[in-house]
C-alpha cells in the first residue's frame, strides 16, 4: 500500500538535504516536494519501504501523513 | 515507611516541578504495577487506600500507587529514576515530573462589577480580558502568518493592508470560502477600527502572511500543513499561528517530523502557536492535547470563557514530553470578521484562543526587538494573569497584552 509520508532529515545532514532525497527516491520514495527551510521532504512510499527509508543515513524520522481539521467547536 | 530526602543536588527541578515523578500505567491491575515498579527500580508502594485508615501520608516512603487512577507518585532516587527511564522508553509505563498547582485564585468574575466579561461597544470581551485595549504596541513591523482556510481578501476591515499570501491546498485560491481562516486572521491581526464592528482584533498593525494550508471543509493534511511553515520560515514571520490538531490517544508522544520542524523554525526566530485542541467534555471528559501542539516546541493554547473559567470543550495537559498546556486565552463567544456578505461572525474553540496570542506575541515581539523564537515564547509566558484553573488545564495564565 503506498502512503504519504514526511521525511525529516537530521540537523548535520541538512546541508546536503539534496543527496538525501536523491537515496530516498532511489528506494522507492515518490519525492513532491523539499521543505529546506525546516529540513523536511513531502512525498509517499510503499509502506513496506518505511523501514528502509528511516535506515537511510542522515534521515531522523519517516512519519505517516495525518489529516488535520481545525480546532473551531 | 521510611521518607526519602534527596539532596537538593540529585534533584535538577524543572520550573514547576516538585522533584518526584508521577507513572502512569496502562492495562495493568494494580498489583501488577506495584510489581513492575518493584522489579524495575526497588520501589516499595503503598496504596492509596490506606489514606483511609490514616496509615499513610502522601509524602512519605517510596511512593504511592492511586488504585483507581491507575498511577503512581513516586518518591524516587536517581537511579530509580535512571531505572524507570528505561522502563517509559520500553512502553510499559509513562514516567513525568509532577507539578504543582497553581494556589493563586482569581475571583469568577472580572469585569469588575461581580459580572462576567461581555462585549462592549467599543471591543469584543476577549480584548478586554487580555488587556490589548490599553496596549502601547500594534504589532507594527512584524510578520504573522496565519496557516488555515485562507483570509477574504476583498473584506473591507483588510483591504488597506498589504498581505503576503499563497496556497498550499492544491488549486484552491488564498480566496476564503469557509470563514474560519477569516475569523482567526481577524482575532490575530484584525484591524484598530473595523467598518462595522467594536474592535476584534489585537495586533492591527502587523503584517499579515496568509497560507491556504485547507480546503473548503477546513481540512488539510500535514504535508500542506509543514509546507505553510516552511513558507513562513522563508519570510521570516515571527509569528505562526494555526488552529488545527487531530486527536492523540492518552500516552501517545509527539510526532518527530513535526518536532523537528517546529524546533527549526524556532532556532530560525519563528514562534509556533497551535491550539490545545475541542474533544473535552467537562467535566466529565479531558482529552489530551492534541497533534502538532503535543509537539514540545510548538505553544499550545487553551479556552476560557467569559469568566475566566476553563472551557468544557478545552483540552488538557495529560500527555508527558511536550503535551501540556503552554498557556491560555480567550475561546468562547468569539466576534472577528467573516468572509462576505455576512462581514462579521462569532464562534467558540481553542481554533480562536490560539489567534489571541499569536497577536499578542506580536504586541511582546514589537515592545522588545530581542523577543524572537525560544525568547518571544518565554517572553509571552512569563506576562501572564495567574488563573484559578489548575496548570493541566490553563498551562502558567492568561495572556496579557504588554503595556
Amino acid at each position: 500500500m503506498r502512503i504519504n509520508v514526511a521525511i525529516a532529515v537530521a540537523e548535520e545532514a541538512r546541508g546536503r538535504i539534496h543527496e538525501v532525497a536523491q537515496v530516498c527516491r532511489a528506494l522507492g520514495f515518490a519525492h513532491t516536494s523539499t521543505l529546506s527551510d525546516i529540513g523536511i521532504l513531502i512525498g509517499s512510499a510503499e509502506v513496506e519501504d518505511l523501514p528502509m527509508l528511516r535506515a537511510i543515513p542522515g534521515v531522523l524520522a519517516v512519519e505517516m501523513e495525518r489529516s488535520l481539521r481545525v480546532a473551531c467547536n | 515507611m521510611r521518607i526519602r530526602s534527596m539532596p537538593a543536588t540529585h534533584r535538577p527541578l524543572r520550573a514547576g516541578c516538585t522533584g518526584r515523578n508521577l507513572a502512569l500505567f496502562r492495562g495493568r491491575t494494580p498489583r501488577a504495577a506495584v510489581a513492575l515498579l518493584h522489579h524495575a527500580a526497588g520501589l516499595r508502594l503503598g496504596v492509596s487506600s490506606d489514606f483511609h485508615t490514616g496509615r499513610l501520608e502522601i509524602t512519605q516512603g517510596e511512593g504511592v500507587l492511586f488504585e483507581r487512577l491507575g498511577c503512581a507518585l513516586l518518591n524516587d532516587d536517581p537511579d530509580q529514576r535512571r531505572a524507570l527511564a528505561r522502563r517509559h522508553r520500553d512502553g510499559a509505563l509513562l514516567l513525568e515530573p509532577e507539578r504543582y498547582v497553581r494556589a493563586t485564585e482569581l475571583a469568577a468574575a472580572q469585569s469588575g462589577d461581580g459580572l462576567p466579561l461581555a462585549d462592549t461597544r467599543n471591543a469584543t470581551w476577549g480584548l478586554l480580558a487580555t488587556r490589548v485595549l490599553s496596549t502601547p504596541y500594534q504589532g507594527r513591523g512584524i510578520r504573522v502568518a496565519i496557516l488555515d482556510t485562507g483570509l477574504d481578501l476583498t473584506h473591507p476591515d483588510f483591504s488597506s493592508r498589504t498581505i503576503v499570501s499563497k496556497s498550499f491546498a492544491g488549486e484552491l485560491p488564498v480566496d476564503d470560502r469557509n470563514g474560519h481562516g477569516t475569523l482567526c486572521a481577524g482575532i490575530a491581526c484584525g484591524p484598530q477600527q473595523p467598518a462595522h464592528a467594536p474592535r476584534y482584533g489585537v495586533a492591527p498593525a502587523a503584517d499579515l502572511y496568509i497560507a491556504r494550508v485547507l480546503d473548503d471543509n477546513a481540512g488539510g493534511t500535514d504535508g500542506q500543513v509543514l509546507a505553510g511553515i516552511d513558507w513562513a520560515v522563508r519570510y521570516r514571520c515571527t509569528i505562526v499561528s494555526m488552529s488545527i490538531g487531530t486527536p492523540v490517544a492518552v500516552g501517545d508522544s509527539y510526532p518527530k517530523v513535526y518536532e523537528q520542524a517546529a524546533a527549526r523554525a524556532l532556532a530560525q526566530g519563528t514562534l509556533l502557536i497551535a491550539p490545545a485542541g475541542n474533544s473535552s467534555q467537562r467535566p466529565d471528559c479531558i482529552e489530551p492535547v492534541e497533534h502538532p501542539a503535543n509537539c514540545p516546541s510548538i505553544l499550545a493554547v487553551a479556552a476560557v470563557d467569559q469568566t475566566l473559567a476553563v472551557a468544557p470543550f478545552s483540552n488538557g495537559g495529560l500527555n508527558p514530553d511536550g503535551g501540556d498546556v503552554g498557556l491560555a486565552a480567550p475561546g468562547i463567544a468569539i466576534a472577528s470578521a467573516s468572509p462576505r456578505p455576512a462581514l462579521y461572525q462569532t464562534s467558540s474553540g481553542t481554533s480562536m484562543a490560539a489567534p489571541f496570542v499569536a497577536g499578542i506575541a506580536a504586541l511582546i515581539a514589537e515592545a522588545d526587538r530581542n523577543a524572537r523564537g525560544a525568547a518571544l515564547r518565554a517572553a509571552l509566558l512569563r506576562a501572564l494573569r495567574p488563573l484559578a484553573a489548575p496548570a493541566r488545564d490553563v498551562g502558567a495564565g492568561l495572556v496579557q497584552a504588554p503595556q
